[in-house]
């Protein structure tokens, strides 16, 4: 049997200072049973998507940034013989636009990315051109030297070096590397560094054993921010029949074309992710609304209205989605820097960890979070009859 | 200052109708205690809930201040339940992740003066060491004390309570009566119960069976 407890002989107790009890921090502070594994399922989905999609970004930026030097210029190539024919270079010099242009001869050589090896571009230029297309692609020599004329040898980016695992002295291509061939081997003099990733060789090199010996033209505008300008009028004028053209905004039409499928493929992965954890969310919300129930009715008993009951469970839920959505934001950052710093970067392969782009794919985490809880737990409460619940019918 | 005026209450149940409340008119004075009286299912926590406006009347109307309850909008019925009614049920049920004195000011939330209020009735009441305490860490009445505090801190013009001490062993059950009692000296308070010796107190006693009326005590 119960007796009345009295106080007599307890210690006073000073009462602690009290906030809005019905506060949606409050809840999710004295009720981390429930919101803590609904926050963690939250962020791992967060993580899942963030890093996934930063990965799959990977690939627009290492081409980006691989071929970035083609911001600075582009490359028109003969498609029908050894040289541009004088017609086509003659309308290229008459362009006002046109403002350096460059009679350069190019190798390649093999990189590694995360979606397998890929050409580089070895620009074969003369001694008076190389500084100044450095200088163009805001590149610099920072260790070695540049090659010399007529040498077998290159200067590479830093990136370069770093993805080939090659340092100074080491050996880029040659006859016996069978993805990076060249009938010479040709030797790393020079480390360069800055915004791109580019590599220069003599052109006397290049023209001298490497067949057909090809003459291409870079042309570069004044300024970077005129070269797209100069990119569509030379597209205009020119004849394609006669030259192909290499400029950045093509690299980018084109790597959005090529990588179209598997953006489909990763939207439509994310798309299902989001919808399961959605759901789950709505079932979860649903058990958790059914063991409030007595809460809500005896507020809803008590003089709160269904729209103050029902605002306070959508603040509660934007509070647990948006602090999962941070945490997943914030953990997904960590596990990419460290992902970038230990296993990309030393492999001179190209991560963001801050690619914003990647962390708005998983938005519709929270959002769609928030809405399954608001369709299931909604209606329910807008219908919720207080009484029924206090004579213990429901 | 609350007339039930022949209140009626019907429900469907299966394929049946049944009279819940049938034509009871009854009278809430300022400042009085009121018991309604009655066995099981005789209508008296049905009235209860007609008189404080959780449900709405079939015929009849129940007038608080001469407004009547029903022809409120919802928003205004709920407006009055929050800021003139105080409700104390059978189950004494308590958010279970609010402290007591949490739970007293879930009926006024972010409010000081309230809150030095409650503190004064956690006082005077003799619960102040229980302010600090979590619902599972209070017996039954203690619960059910704290319940009446929390029907009382928003000073109410009257306070519903239904069955307040049908969970209670009898000296607790006595104890939230007394409680209720008191009160009386800032409203009116409305008590159901099936046991004739907690109203003994009573200023006005009304006697139910089968939803009709059939006795008025006045004490």
């Amino acid at each position: 049997m119960q007796t009345v407890e009295k106080a007599e002989g307890e210690a006073p107790v000073v009462p602690k200072a009290v906030g809005n009890p019905l506060s949606a921090w409050l809840f999710f502070r004295r009720n981390l049973s429930r919101t803590a594994p609904v926050t963690l399922v939250i962020v791992l989905s967060v993580v899942l998507i963030g890093t996934v999609v930063s990965i799959i970004r990977s690939i627009d930026l290492t081409v980006l940034t691989v071929y970035g030097y083609n911001r600075y210029f582009l490359v028109a190539v003969p498609r029908n013989g050894e040289k541009l024919p004088p017609t086509v270079e003659f309308l290229i010099r008459s362009e006002p636009l046109a403002h350096e242009i460059y009679r350069i001869s190019v190798c390649f050589t093999n990189i590694h990315t995360i979606f397998g090896k890929f050409p580089f571009v070895l620009f074969g230029l003369t001694q008076d051109e190389m500084p100044k297309m450095l200088r163009l692609t805001r590149m610099r020599l920072v260790a070695g030297r540049l090659p010399g004329e007529g040498e077998a040898a290159c200067a590479v980016s830093v990136g370069i070096a770093r993805n080939r695992n090659l340092k100074l002295g080491d050996i880029v291509s040659a006859p016996d590397i069978e993805d990076s061939f060249s009938p010479v081997p040709i030797k790393l003099v020079g480390l360069l560094d800055g915004e791109n990733w580019f590599a220069v060789v003599p052109k006397e090199f290049v023209q001298k054993h490497f067949f057909p010996p090809m003459e291409e033209l870079v042309v570069a505008a004044p300024s970077p921010e005129l070269q797209p300008e100069l990119d569509k009028r030379m597209d205009k004028t020119l004849d394609k029949r006669q030259v192909r053209l290499f400029t950045y905004g093509q690299l980018v039409r084109e790597l959005r074309s090529s990588l179209r499928n598997l953006y489909l493929i990763m939207n439509i992965v994310i798309a299902i992710v989001v919808l399961v954890i959605a759901i789950m969310m709505g079932m979860l919300s649903n058990i958790f609304f059914t063991q409030r129930l007595p809460e809500f009715a005896l507020l809803a008993a008590m003089g709160y209205t269904r729209m103050m009951l029902l605002g306070r469970v959508l603040r509660e839920t934007v509070l647990m989605v948006v602090f999962g959505w941070v945490l997943g934001v914030l953990l997904s950052m960590g596990i990419l820097w460290a992902l970038y710093l230990w296993v990309f970067e030393p492999r001179g392969l190209l991560l963001n960890p801050m690619d914003w782009m990647a962390y708005r794919y998983t938005i519709p985490v929270p959002v769609a979070v928030l809405a399954f809880a608001a369709l299931s737990v909604g209606p329910r409460l807008l219908a919720l009859d207080p009484v029924l619940v206090i004579e213990r019918k429901v | 200052m609350l007339i039930t005026d022949e209140v009626t209450l019907t429900y469907k149940e299966a394929d049946r109708v049944v009279t819940a409340v049938d034509g009871v008119s009854i009278e809430v004075r300022a400042g009085e205690f009121v018991g309604i009286m009655g066995p099981s299912g005789s209508g008296k926590s049905s009235l209860l809930y007609l008189m404080s406006g959780l449900k709405v009347p079939t015929s009849g109307q129940v007038r608080y201040r001469n407004l009547v309850i029903h022809l409120m909008s919802e928003r205004e019925r709920m407006l009055l339940r929050r800021r003139d009614f105080g409700f104390v049920f059978q189950q004494p049920y308590l958010l279970p992740y609010l402290t007591a004195l949490e739970n007293v000011l879930v009926a006024v939330p972010g409010n000081r003066e309230a809150h030095q209020r409650a503190l004064q009735l956690f006082e005077r009441l003799g619960l102040s060491h229980l302010a600090n305490r979590y619902p599972h860490k209070l017996s039954g009445g203690e619960r059910q004390r704290v319940c009446v505090v929390r029907a009382m801190v928003h000073r109410p013009q009257i306070i519903f309570a239904d069955e307040p001490t049908a969970s209670l062993d009898h000296l607790n059950g006595h104890a939230v009566i007394q409680l209720l009692a008191q009160y009386r000296e800032q409203g009116a308070v409305v008590v159901v119960t099936h046991d004739p010796e907690m109203l003994a107190d009573a200023d006005r006693v009304y006697t139910l069976r089968d939803g009709r009326l059939i006795k008025t005590t006045v004490g």
